[in-house]
């Protein structure tokens, strides 16, 4: 499924999970589009439109359904879908131009009359857009809708906007000679075990446990008590021995679970008996 | 030595939700929570929930978590904050560390709602400034409003951790990526796509292979993942001066561990975790648990879990009858069900039912 | 058919255990050490690493524990995992004048069997430890003291006889014992052994190894608890703790400490112990609570309670983990040592507190006597039979 490979929806994967207006239904003026395509429990979308016309019914996971012939092209749904998933698209804007409706919750907004990139749901620039109005009022709940004019044709992949204040996409540059030694690296950060040493004690001195482990080489004996290395060394000792994770209980849990001084240790409470 | 009738050892979702429920009902409760303010980690989730409307669906984390704190006055819950459970001891006594002193409470019954805990992941210079679990990286943004850092890399494509990209974007933070051992995506699928369209790549099949710096993280060396292993000259290198971790959560066990509480290693639900049965009532009588230290979920599973410990415990205590009792829970159960539908939820709602079926005795 | 055939079946992988394997097969034996656990699972996890002679009666207690005390340099040296031994001596700590007085006249008996302890005044020990707290009238050194990590002791000690040749059998668990050929079979969970010898060195778990050949042994658990500091700065710079902690340890009546009820209850003294790690154990309690070994927030509010009151600096340093063990506690506070009515079955057990520290000599009598080597020194107080011999009284 594009959505598990790609993170955005395919236009098949929206046509069978949501549907998709019939071109009779765009000629007639903007019309919202859900994209929301997994079986998730969520249904604000229902209630959120005044015309009645999206349906997600019971149970809470079905696919949100859009009346063609009820939606209005509102776009109340918009800003009340918890996933930012619906749009609003219209293609009888003009000849040339339609309009696309979004959920944009970046600052700074960008203003009616900006020239914007229009992107598409992969983030790839599609073309020039224009911003025609942004809607922020207090019932969206600080989700502001965009609405920018692009090219008719686009009108089907564009889904925002470059964020106006976005650096260059990033480069990874390939490095096949990157060289690094496992066996040093820190496990136990509080009593600085490293991986090494914690394999030595599973193959040499007899570890096959976490408690085991932490007797002879002391991770997770420092000031967290093994909250964060307690998985690293499961996680080793799976390695090591070809246990499951199942196999293999945590350390031995010891009070105090917070680090306390001695002196609040020693001092007893007031002792405040329940007046109720 | 202090007595309540009902101590709740941590005020987030779960254990404020179970508390105005058992409050409501008539037992007398007693929050303890370590944060200088209660509702966990619901104050940084900036986005809107999911769910249904019974389930606040639409409405943002931190405004739930304002009712619920409003709630949680309004019924007479007694709250102690910068308060933490220190230890669990016999005859159900909790340690409670409180303005420099060990306060010890001893309760009729506990509930634990101690949350869970972000996963670490191995990889030399995970231990360098810079390198962070997402969810730090969340408190830093949402709560301290601190950005981080300016590039950042993250590691899991899990909800947290397509939701903290999404919110970094938004603090103003570019992601360079992120990085997914699995073949496919791990986030809900609208959320990966609010991420995706805004320019921020998955890299599936690959994992973190180093983070390189000095004082602080410069670079992360990323590479294919097959079989457990990098696949040799794959390694790309980008320059970051963050990197985020969500690898992951499981349930904060300690209190429950030491209180003798039977644990078993569910993989659904984040690993060892106590087992519980229909009331989310553990082998050890009187003791509660609900929310993620009962399995790793969301924010509106563990009200509702919280709710049912609630109604359970205030049942227990004489405070409602059986008849009244059951049609509550199991209203809470139905809409725990809905929850754990579809094709994300459905596992945890078959780890559940093992849970409940492999019984705390 | 045996899994293994040895000379020597040890049962229980604590120090004790490790110890008599050790020497065992540095005596060119074949050795088995068999424990339900790991090693170091029990006891010798949940104790403190005290060398300690101080703390023994004057005769013969005193001078079997600075026999044992005096082989330490040279396993320091033997043992290939690092066992941290540092002979810095100790102070003991005297709370009021009474118990200067009692010191006194112990120093005179202790000094007269050879140990070499020494009276301090109030300046002597400020000097000594600047940190202690201002109203102690005095204090008594012990110079020969000393401390390790304790399960490096074990671990040293069992890893060396793992490559003088000894097999060690963990997690299986000792289901019986059959006498067969003049020696026995040990039958566990997972394999049996054929010995010719067999060492109870169960701890406090010796009594059920004991049952399976028919003895009772009279061991019982008594409970401990320590706590542990964060990494810290140099509190004291060795092992500290107060004269009250004998009288804890052997019941004396006759003298009452000017302590809480809390305190009383449940046998805390204090003692301090710096660690290589550079953070410091904190101890100690001692009370029968079964085999109960979960740490409870009363007695570790009285340990706290008591250390600040020798050590007041440590108030504001963090207590990271409290652990809790039970000791093999025998009614004289003797171990046994000791050769049976069995013949071939030796019990070394009911060390108390004193296991880590007695651990080489314990393992070095019980291969002396299993060669048939003449003994080092008389150990007829360590005898198994005194509990018999006083039963037929």
């Amino acid at each position: 499924m594009s959505i598990l490979q790609n993170g955005f929806p395919s236009l098949e994967e929206i046509r069978a999970a949501n549907g998709w207006p019939s071109e009779e239904r765009f000629a007639k003026g903007p019309v919202a589009i859900a994209e929301c395509v997994q079986e998730i429990p969520c249904n604000p979308c229902e209630a959120a439109c005044p015309m009645h016309a999206i349906q997600v019914g019971n149970p809470i996971t079905n696919n949100p359904h859009i009346n063609e012939s009820l939606c209005t092209g509102c776009g109340m749904c918009v800003a009340a879908c918890s996933g930012l998933a619906i749009f609003v698209v219209d293609k009888s804007y003009s000849d040339t131009l339609g309009k696309v409706s979004f959920p944009f919750e970046y600052l700074p907004l960008p203003e009616k009359g900006d020239e914007v990139d229009a992107l598409d749901r992969s983030g790839s620039f599609v073309c020039k857009g224009v911003v025609t109005r942004v809607l922020n009022p207090a019932r969206n709940d600080h989700t502001p809708v965009v609405t920018i004019e692009i090219p008719k044709e686009h009108v089907d992949e564009v889904r925002t906007i470059r964020r106006l204040n976005a650096a260059e996409p990033a480069v990874f540059t390939p490095v096949p000679d990157a060289e690094y030694i496992d066996d040093d690296v820190i496990v136990c950060r509080c009593e600085e075990v490293t991986a090494g040493q914690v394999r030595k004690a599973v193959r040499e001195y007899a570890g096959e446990s976490v408690t085991s482990i932490k007797r002879r080489v002391r991770c997770g004996m420092g000031l967290c008590q093994g909250k964060t290395c307690g998985k690293l060394v499961t996680r080793i000792i799976q390695e090591e021995t070809g246990k499951k994770a199942s196999e293999i209980p945590p350390a031995t849990d010891r009070p105090p679970v917070r680090p306390v001084t001695f002196g609040a240790l020693a001092t007893a409470g007031k002792g405040e008996d329940d007046n109720g | 030595m202090t007595q309540r009738e009902v101590v709740v050892i941590g005020g987030g979702p779960a254990g404020l939700a179970a508390s105005i429920e058992a409050a409501r009902l008539g037992a007398k409760v007693l929050v303890v929570d370590e944060n200088k303010r209660p509702g966990g980690q619901l104050f940084k989730q900036i986005h809107k929930f999911f769910g249904s409307r019974a389930h606040n669906a639409g409405i943002r984390g931190i405004d739930i978590g304002r009712q619920l704190l409003k709630d949680t006055e309004e019924c007479g819950v007694e709250v102690w904050l910068n308060s933490a459970a220190i230890g669990v001891f016999s005859d159900n006594r909790v340690a409670v560390l409180r303005d420099g002193r060990t306060e010890i409470v001893q309760a009729q019954k506990i509930l634990m709602c101690t949350g869970g805990s972000e996963n670490a992941l191995r990889f030399p210079g995970w231990t360098l400034p810079g390198v962070m679990g997402a969810g730090a990286a969340q408190t830093m943004i949402n709560v301290n409003r601190v950005l981080p850092g300016k590039r950042v890399l993250m590691v899991g494509s899990g909800n947290v951790g397509v939701i903290v990209a999404y919110q970094l974007l938004q603090a103003g933070a570019d992601v360079v990526g992120i990085v997914e051992g699995m073949p496919r995506i791990g986030a809900y699928g609208v959320h990966a796509a609010k991420v995706r369209r805004a320019g921020v790549p998955f890299f599936l099949g690959h994992t973190i292979v180093q983070a390189i710096g000095d004082d602080h993280v410069r670079q992360a060396i990323i590479g294919e993942f097959k079989d457990g292993q990098v696949v040799p000259n794959t390694e790309k290198i980008v320059d970051v001066d963050v990197i985020c971790v969500a690898v992951g959560l499981r349930p904060l066990t300690e209190l429950a561990w030491m209180a003798g509480v039977k644990h078993d290693f569910i993989p659904e639900m984040g690993g060892w975790m106590p087992l519980h049965n229909e009331n989310m009532e553990t082998s050890m009588p009187g003791v509660y648990v609900a929310g993620d230290i009962a399995g790793v979920e969301e924010a509106n599973t563990a009200m509702d879990e919280g709710r049912l410990a609630g109604v359970a415990i205030a049942q227990s205590l004489g405070r409602i009858g059986n008849d009244e009792a059951e049609a509550k829970k199991q209203e809470i159960r139905d809409r725990l069900a809905a929850l754990r539908m579809g094709p994300f939820g459905e596992r945890r709602q078959a780890a559940k039912q093992r849970i409940v079926e492999r019984g705390v005795n | 058919m045996a899994d293994w055939t040895v000379d020597v079946a040890v049962i229980g992988a604590g120090v004790i255990g490790a110890a008599t394997t050790y020497f065992n097969a540095k005596a060119g034996a074949s050795v088995a050490l068999i424990d339900s656990g790991d090693l170091a699972e029990g006891t010798s996890s949940k104790s403190d690493g005290n060398i300690l002679v101080c703390d023994k009666l004057p005769g013969f207690d005193c001078l079997f524990a600075k026999a044992s005390q005096d082989m330490f340099e040279q396993l320091s040296h033997e043992l290939e995992y690092p066992i941290e031994w540092r002979q810095k001596g100790s102070l003991f700590l005297m709370e009021t004048d009474e118990e200067m007085e009692i010191a006194k006249k112990f120093c005179d008996e202790m000094v007269a069997c050879g140990i070499p302890m020494r009276m301090m005044d109030h300046k002597e020990i400020k000097e000594d430890e600047p940190l202690l707290a201002d109203d102690l009238p005095g204090g008594l050194e012990t110079a020969c003291d000393g401390s390790l990590y304790p399960m490096g002791l074990c671990f040293g000690l069992a890893f060396q006889a793992r490559k003088l040749g000894a097999q060690l059998l963990l997690h299986r668990t000792v289901t019986s014992i059959d006498k067969q050929d003049g020696g026995f079979v040990v039958h566990t969970t997972n394999g049996d052994i054929a010995a010719k010898n067999v060492v109870d060195c169960a701890g406090v778990w010796a009594p059920v190894i004991g049952r399976m050949v028919g003895l009772d042994i009279p061991i019982q658990a008594r409970q401990g608890q320590i706590l542990v500091s964060e990494q810290t700065f140099q509190v004291g710079r060795r092992k500290v703790h107060e004269f009250g902690y004998l009288m804890a340890k052997f019941q004396t009546d006759g003298y009452k400490r000017p302590v809480s009820e809390a305190i009383e209850r449940n046998g805390v003294a204090f003692v301090f112990e710096p660690t290589a790690s550079n953070n410091f154990l904190i101890g100690s309690s001692r009370r029968f609570a079964g085999e109960d070994i979960s740490s409870d927030i009363e007695v570790m509010q009285a340990i706290a309670e008591r250390a600040i009151r020798f050590f007041p600096i440590i108030a504001d340093i963090k207590v990271i983990r409290a652990y809790t063990g039970v000791r093999p506690f025998t009614p004289d506070h003797m171990p046994i040592v000791s050769a049976t009515p069995v013949p071939g079955f030796y019990i070394a057990a009911g060390h108390e507190g004193d296991g880590i520290g007695l651990s080489p000599i314990t393992g070095k009598m019980i291969a002396d006597m299993i060669a048939g080597n003449e003994l080092m020194m008389d150990i007829s107080p360590l005898r198994y039979s005194r509990f018999t011999e006083k039963a037929a009284q």
